[in-house]
């Protein structure tokens, strides 16, 4: 079974905004929560290029530190631009999900 | 913040991207670690490869496209100034191989060069495939991330020519795919791993 190595990860800038959608947080809980929703384990420095280009676009932005770690909250751009996404990700999965079920039935 | 992951970020990152995040990210990493998420050895390499990036990112595209071309340039040229015998971990096991095999008996080796639990034939860049070590596969395929050691026998055309050779692999290693070059073909087995 080659699946598992045949696909990349899921854009890590979508992984990072769909958590910070449900919530302001610093790397440490980002990290944990994407991989209970996705599976994915990002890395620190994966994780940090991920937050220094959605901040440099204004996607989400930087916290008051507590304890030297700064949460980062999305943005409402942000949330524009997770939505723009998600839809073009759940119309793929309709489509592909109505042709998969198709295909068992043929 | 551990000394390490100052100096690694300092020589990867650009330094206006760590003055912005240089800190939280070597607590980041402090962190990952005392809570045992991966291993130093995985957390510096990663923490490597995504300065390299940040780094090109900062780039304009012209120096970008330049630095590009320069390290595909110093690769290509290493490769081929680096003999070819497959991953060279024979040769850093200190064993001698022999230098050359008669022709029909290294055709025999070649022919039967296939990983009997995949089907798929040995090629210069091996597929990346799983092949569980056991007394079909006649090469083995190692998952990237896990190490250990190997205890392989060579085969050449049957002749067995050196047995209960240990090869210790890195965390890195892709395959145990062993091939000498210069016309030499033969093929290991793992016996355990």
């Amino acid at each position: 079974m080659r699946a598992k190595g045949t696909w990349g990860s899921p854009d890590r800038s979508l992984l990072v905004l769909t958590s910070l959608a449900g919530g302001a947080k610093h790397g440490y809980a980002l990290i944990k929560d994407v991989e209970s929703f996705a599976g994915v384990r990002l890395g620190p420095g994966t994780l940090y290029g991920s937050l220094s280009k959605l901040e440099a676009a204004g996607l989400v932005v930087a916290l008051p530190a507590d304890d030297r770690r700064h949460p980062y909250e999305v943005t409402a751009a942000g949330l524009q631009v997770l939505s723009e996404q998600l839809s073009v990700t759940a119309h793929i999965a309709e489509v592909g999900l109505g042709r998969l079920a198709a295909a068992v039935r043929a | 913040m551990t000394p390490q992951f100052r100096k690694l970020i300092r020589l990867f990152y650009p330094r206006s991207w760590r003055q912005r995040y240089g800190q939280e990210l070597a607590d980041l990493c402090d962190e990952y670690l005392e809570v045992g998420q991966t291993s130093r050895a995985r957390l510096v390499v990663t923490l490597m490869g995504a300065g390299i990036a940040q780094y090109l990112r900062s780039l304009a595209p012209p120096r970008r496209f330049a630095l590009l071309f320069a390290s595909a340039l110093l690769t290509a040229t290493v490769a081929l100034a680096v003999p070819s015998d497959g991953l060279g971990l024979l040769s850093a096991g200190g064993k001698a191989l022999p230098a050359q095999v008669p022709a029909a008996t290294a055709k025999a080796a070649s022919s039967a060069m296939t990983c009997g639990c995949q089907g798929q034939a040995v090629a210069p860049a091996p597929p990346a495939i799983e092949c569980p070590p056991g007394p079909s596969c006649r090469h083995v395929f190692v998952v990237p991330g896990t190490a250990g050691t190997a205890l392989v026998q060579l085969n050449w055309g049957g002749a067995a020519a050196l047995e209960g050779h240990h090869l210790d692999f890195p965390g890195s290693t892709r395959c145990l795919y062993l091939r000498p070059g210069t016309g030499t073909t033969f093929f290991s087995q793992v016996v355990s791993g």
